[in-house]
């Protein structure tokens, strides 16, 4: 069998190689196996077909000469196989197969390097591109979002942090800024929860949200949130962004300051319903007062002095002033305009203060007022003024209800009750209640029965118990009627 | 003076407060008082019979000054009522004075005020029972008349003489004249004059009361 160098032979995968490396490789292998064969082949070929040359034999062998093969262009097929050739003349190929082994190796393994090569640059610069395109998306998240990024690091306790220039406009990149820089541009007050904060994070390796105020250049301040969390290659570096919020912060302020108004509005009206009653509350104390001195008067131009009855007049001057005190305290407290407050409260006690507001109004409207006040209520927190605002409205809703009934009909019912984990003060009515398709409508702003209602009222009510964390529903009263029912959650801590 | 027929003022408001210091300041000058902490005990306690005056609260729980006040006329007692109020506006005092109230004051009231009220009523309430005790007096005598003593008092109230009053009688000038001196004397007048204001205060009573007054029979 002969085996000649065809080109067949090559394996077909030779195009799709994946690497230069293998391909030096597989070459390398091909010519280690192929090398003894292809170099006895040519040999034994002529040896084989030498019987047609008439050469001088020498021995018993044909004597081939190589060269007359050539001359006259015999096969090296016809020379028999046991004939030897002389005269033979090397090919490069057989003279230094060795080394141009090793040449095509090395080219092709030069190729595959190169090729490799090319394939890394194209990747790295496709990995470039998208990544400055991501960062150019980064940028412009950041500028819209007024968002900058930084980076803490605490090395040998100098904190340094790399963060925004301190107007805020453009994140300054790269920008190295000494931490106890941007320190003296955060509020003082805000100073001990920033480094709290940054503390915290970078000891328990979490998260951390903080606002603060910074003073801008100008000498404005500027609302900050910063939000990061600890590094998780380096413990001890957080990364994070920083937004500007002094916007949202202005709107939540001035929302705040909106519903303080709408309370204060709407109890500033509420109080007008109620001002014959206070100043009958108030003329109560001035009206005794005033007898009383009167009397105590008419009672000196008399010998001798009746001294018992006057010191009694005295006591009783100074018990009406206590009243009349404090029915402007009650007041005082309703008609200010103050900071809701969040304190501890008896339930019960804001009833039993509020309703001494409204008893000369329901005295009037010949409404009789039944209490039941559950023993022992747990505390809950707020702010007196509003819960005393809610109660309020419910009583003169509740007193407006039952306007159309007889006068012995008109009972208006207040509850205090304690319920899982919370407090609940039921008012109720003997009207006739709210159909069911309008109950939810009740709550809604605008929403009045009366032509000269504002119809605030009870959106105030549910807004004041969403505020305290409760709720304010509307119910069936036992005797017909409807039942507004405030939950409040109990003082935590109890 | 009896202790029961001396009047009495009589307070009625449900701050003891007040109710004590009016009590006091009445008492030195010199009036009595009872005091009641609501329409209800007043109601209860009161004698219509009794002279005196009610100061009032308008603004009373249960039974409301205004309820009293229309309670006392339904009953037929003419108790003369100051009210006292803590936020008197102009309708409630309207609808006070009209149902017949003496005075509407505001609190907190001066005792100058309410002591002038005070004395009003009570003068008001004694010139009343003054006056309805002389209009009882009267149509007492009224009533002790006969017939034909009426007729001729109607008549006699016409402006006619006792010419007339016989004739249209029927009866001699004798018997008007002896009727005439008998009626008179039954109705205590001294001269003709006070017999017709006598006769005119009937008419007057007449005008305002029930069905069956004497003037009406005299008429008939």
């Amino acid at each position: 069998m002969s085996v000649t160098r065809s080109p067949e032979h090559v394996p077909p995968s030779r195009a799709a190689r994946p690497s230069g490396a293998l391909l030096s490789l597989l070459v390398l292998w091909l010519l280690a196996f192929r090398a003894p064969a292809t170099a006895a082949t040519p040999h034994n070929v002529l040896v084989a077909n030498s019987h047609r040359l008439l050469l001088p034999a020498n021995g018993d062998s044909l004597q081939v000469d190589w060269r007359q093969l050539q001359r006259w262009g015999i096969s090296e097929g016809a020379v028999p196989a046991d004939a030897s050739v002389h005269f033979w003349k090397t090919t490069l190929w057989e003279s230094h197969r060795n080394e141009v082994l090793i040449g095509i190796a090395v080219m092709l393994l030069q190729a595959g390097l190169i090729f490799d090569l090319l394939i890394h640059r194209r990747r790295r610069q496709r990995t470039v591109t998208a990544l400055a395109r991501s960062e150019e998306h980064m940028r412009l998240a950041a500028k819209v979002a007024d968002l900058s990024t930084w980076v803490f690091e605490d090395d040998n306790a100098e904190a340094t942090g790399r963060a925004r220039d301190r107007n805020g406009a453009e994140p300054a990149h790269q920008a190295i800024v000494d931490f106890r820089d941007t320190l003296v541009s955060i509020a003082p007050s805000d100073r001990a929860a920033v480094t709290a904060a940054l503390r915290e994070a970078r000891e328990t390796s979490g998260e951390f949200e903080v606002e603060y105020r910074i003073e801008a250049p100008d000498g404005a301040w500027r609302w900050q949130s910063a939000r990061g969390r600890a590094d998780p290659v380096r413990p001890h570096r957080l990364l994070g962004v920083a937004i500007d919020i002094t916007q949202r912060k202005r709107a939540e302020i001035q929302a705040e300051q909106d519903t303080a108004a709408l309370y204060h509005m709407t109890r500033v009206s509420l109080l007008g319903q109620l001002s014959a009653s206070i100043a009958h509350q108030l003329n109560q104390p001035l009206t005794s007062i005033l007898a009383n001195a009167e009397a105590a008067q008419k009672m000196l131009e008399r010998e001798p002095l009746d001294v018992p009855e006057l010191r009694e007049i005295c006591a009783d001057i100074v018990a009406a002033d206590h009243l009349a005190a404090q029915v402007i305290r009650r007041l005082g407290a309703l008609f200010k305009r103050g900071k809701p407050l969040n304190e501890r409260l008896d339930l019960n006690d804001v009833v039993r203060d509020t309703i001494e507001l409204v008893r000369e109004t329901l005295t009037t409207r010949h409404v009789t007022v039944v209490t039941q006040l559950a023993a022992a209520l747990p505390p809950v927190s707020g702010d007196r003024v509003q819960l005393q605002q809610l109660l309020l409205n419910l009583a003169l809703n509740a007193s407006d209800a039952m306007a159309e009934l007889p006068e012995d009909r008109r009972v208006l019912t207040i509850q205090t009750a304690a319920q899982d984990g919370a407090v609940q003060l039921c008012v109720a009515d003997r009207g006739p209640g709210v159909p069911p398709e309008a109950r939810e409508r009740v709550f809604e702003p605008f929403w009045s029965t009366r032509p000269q209602g504002m119809g605030m009222g009870l959106a105030v009510c549910r807004s004041i118990a969403e505020v305290h964390q409760g709720s304010l529903t509307l119910g069936d009263a036992p005797g017909g009627g409807a039942s507004f029912c405030a939950q409040l959650p109990v003082l935590m801590g109890q | 003076m009896k202790a029961s027929c001396a009047p009495v003022v009589y307070l009625v408001d449900d701050d003891v407060l007040v109710l004590r210091a009016q009590a006091r300041l009445l008492r030195e000058h010199a009036l009595e008082t009872a005091a009641f902490e609501s329409a209800e005990a007043f109601l209860a306690q009161h004698d219509a019979s009794r002279p005196g005056c009610l100061v009032l609260d308008v603004n009373l729980p249960g039974l409301d000054g205004f309820a009293l006040q229309r309670r006392l006329a339904d009953i037929g007692s003419c108790r003369r009522i100051i009210f006292l109020t803590g936020h008197g506006d102009i309708p409630t005092s309207v609808q006070a004075i009209k149902a017949g109230a003496v005075d509407f004051l505001a609190k907190p009231v001066a005792g100058g005020i309410l002591l002038a009220a005070v004395h009003a009523a009570l003068a008001e309430d004694a010139l009343a029972r003054q006056a309805s005790s002389a209009d009882a007096l009267l149509r007492q005598r009224a009533a002790s008349l006969t017939a034909r003593e009426r007729e001729v008092l109607l008549r006699l109230a016409a402006g006619k003489l006792n010419k007339q009053i016989a004739d249209d009688m029927c009866i001699s000038v004798a018997t008007v004249k002896f009727h005439r001196a008998r009626l008179m004397e039954r109705m205590r007048a001294h001269t003709i004059a006070e017999l017709m204001r006598f006769a005119a205060r009937l008419e007057l009573l007449s005008a305002g009361e029930a069905a069956a007054t004497p003037y009406r029979a005299l008429r008939t």
